[in-house]
């Protein structure tokens, strides 16, 4: 065993090198951080971004229109979560109606087709 | 001094190294083996969801999505990179011949880097993840991660500038450029992916360079250290080729920074770019048909003791799911191949061969070797370890089959415009119910592993002068031959 190599001293300093190494790669990148961001004061672009954005605030406002509480008559237009409810209460009491839909095969088939 | 004398001051030297070294390497390997099972158990769960989406349908905290990140995620950073660790440090002290003076640091440390994996594996099934691929974890764990593995690992690279005077070995190339770009690689894809303001596409190829780079600089490096190492130990004969090692070092180092970015292929990206990276995944191949070689030139005429020895045997195998990642490499880089596979299951098998089939393999040669000596105990039962390994073998190989070419012919299915999409799905489909069965089947391998390893923690293996072979019977006493031996 060599006793030059292996000294405190060294090993303190080899600490602080391998830590400045490891170190060394953020503050690097820190750097190097302003030719990375994304530029975003492209005017060309900008003047597209707004318009956009017009049209954006115009649909949103139309659609946010259809979901107030209006009055039309004798008909209201309510918000949809609290329609649900009293529609599926009008759904659950309602009866069937009759149409004049014959099902295949239903005993009402067989006694049309019964005289063809 | 007489030969003898040497002798006996080096064997005392190689046990005071080992003593000190003892808590470290077996805390990253208990833990490790640990997540291992539980990264597996993950994959098992994501697999099977895959093509049976109801299983366990009432907990959304195990939707696919959920549990396929973890399954990687905690593969990576709980299995992973800890067995790494716990690798170089032996590694680095023996051929340093130093013992480590900071094993409670390193112990905290790993402490630490656990706590981070819990807290990530818990953000993820919590639905917290950054949803950026190897880096989903939340956005608070890299710093912890960079924290403690700065305690880890840099006590290595003190001993090696203190290391008794004398020859660098390829292992400890492998080991020094692993260590020092590691942090490289997990500083920058993390600074420029979670702090900086960059541009989304930039972070998407950050993302992709990361993935790669963390294989080809880190995992493969220290997967090479340990095939470096115990092949020419456990033969007793010296590597095949110093040159062709020295080639296989530098090819490596320079190629791996290059590859990842060929999975955006397509993006509003430079064009060069993702053929810059396909090149480097082709050339990929030079560097690991030299290490494969270097190694199986190394053990050529040991082909018994590569049956009998166990930590021969793993690494043998590792070197030829290197040159099967180098084949792979070169195949799913090609442009036409590339059309096809870059949105199938193609890239996971690949993902899986580097991790498991390469790197976890070699580690598993590494901890079948290392754990006797830090623990003064041979390993219990060669029944284990045939089971570990048998089954290891035959479901990565089914995992990274089924995955790189059901992959292939799913994206083929795929570009066939002509044909019904769900002939894609179909095949899709086949290749999930296949890579569940094989996923099960190495879930049973590692949990033999575990409970062994956990048996050696706990100090319960053979009292025995010779080293427990795959092909061995014990005879009257399970301590072998020789009868319960005092190892102290």
């Amino acid at each position: 065993m060599d006793p030059q190599r292996d000294t405190p001293l060294k090993r303190f300093g080899a600490f602080w090198i391998g830590l400045f190494i490891v170190v060394s790669f953020g503050v690097a990148a820190l750097f190097l951080s302003p030719s990375f961001k994304a530029d975003m004061e492209d005017p060309a672009l900008q003047s597209q971004y707004e318009a956009r954005l017009a049209i954006k605030a115009d649909v949103d406002a139309a659609q946010a229109e259809q979901f107030e509480f209006k009055k039309n008559g004798n008909k209201a237009q309510v918000a949809p979560e609290q329609a649900f409810a009293y529609t599926a209460k009008q759904l659950l009491t309602a009866q069937p109606k009759k149409t004049g839909t014959v099902v295949p095969g239903s005993p009402t088939d067989l006694k049309n087709n019964s005289g063809n | 001094m007489s030969n003898d004398q040497t002798n006996t001051l080096d064997a005392r030297l190689r046990t005071a190294i080992d003593k000190s070294v003892s808590n470290p390497v077996m805390f990253f390997f208990t833990t490790g083996a640990l997540w291992l099972v539980v990264s597996i158990l993950l994959g098992v769960l994501a697999s099977l969801k895959s093509h049976w989406p109801t299983f366990f349908e009432a907990f959304g905290e195990l939707s696919t999505g959920r549990a396929y990140v973890a399954h990687l995620n905690v593969l990576i950073y709980g299995w992973c990179f800890p067995a790494a660790f716990g690798a170089i440090i032996w590694f680095m002290s023996r051929l340093c011949r130093k013992e480590s003076k900071h094993a409670g640091i390193i112990v905290a440390a790993g402490l630490v880097w656990n706590f981070g994996v819990v807290i990530g594996l818990l953000g993820v099934m919590l639905g917290k993840s950054t949803g950026v691929p190897w880096m989903e974890f939340p956005n608070q764990c890299w710093v912890i991660f960079l924290f403690a593995y700065i305690l880890i690992a840099i006590w290595s690279f003190v001993q090696f500038r203190v290391r008794e005077g004398g020859h660098v070995y390829i292992s400890q190339w492998y080991i020094l450029a692993a260590l020092f770009l590691f942090p490289w690689i997990f500083c920058s894809a993390h600074i420029f992916t979670f702090v900086f303001d960059g541009h989304p596409v930039m972070t998407a190829a950050v993302a992709s360079w990361f993935k790669s780079s963390i294989v080809n600089l880190f995992f493969i490096p220290v997967a090479a250290a340990s095939v470096y190492y115990i092949a020419p130990k456990v033969t007793g004969r010296p590597v095949h080729s110093y040159s062709l090692a020295l080639l296989g070092f530098w090819t490596l180092i320079i190629l791996g920074a290059w590859g990842g970015i060929q999975k955006l292929t397509g993006a509003p990206l430079p064009a060069f770019m993702p053929y810059v990276s396909a090149a480097a995944g082709v050339l990929f191949f030079i560097p690991a048909l030299t290490i494969g070689y270097n190694i199986l030139m190394t053990t050529k005429s040991h082909h018994d003791l590569a049956k009998k020895s166990p930590s021969l045997r793993f690494t043998v195998a590792s070197v030829i799911a290197l040159i099967g990642m180098g084949v792979a490499g070169v195949f799913l880089n090609l442009p036409s191949v590339m059309r096809g596979t870059q949105f199938s299951l193609s890239g996971y098998g690949y993902e899986i061969l580097a991790l498991y089939g390469v790197f976890s393999m070699s580690m598993f040669a590494a901890i079948y070797y290392i754990v006797p000596r830090v623990t003064k105990r041979e390993w219990l039962a060669p029944s284990f370890i045939r089971t570990h390994f048998n089954l290891s073998a035959y479901g990565v190989i089914a995992v990274v089959m089924g995955s790189i070419l059901g992959g292939y012919l799913q994206g083929a299915a795929v570009e066939a415009i002509d044909q019904p999409f769900s002939d894609a799905k179909a095949t899709a489909y086949m290749i999930s119910i296949f890579n569940s069965i094989a996923w099960v089947i190495i879930l049973i391998s590692n949990l033999a592993f575990l409970f062994h390893i956990l048996l050696m923690a706990v100090r319960l293996g053979r009292h025995s002068k010779h080293a427990t072979l795959i092909e061995e019977h014990h005879g009257s006493s399970p301590h072998g031959a020789d009868g319960k031996v005092n190892n102290y």
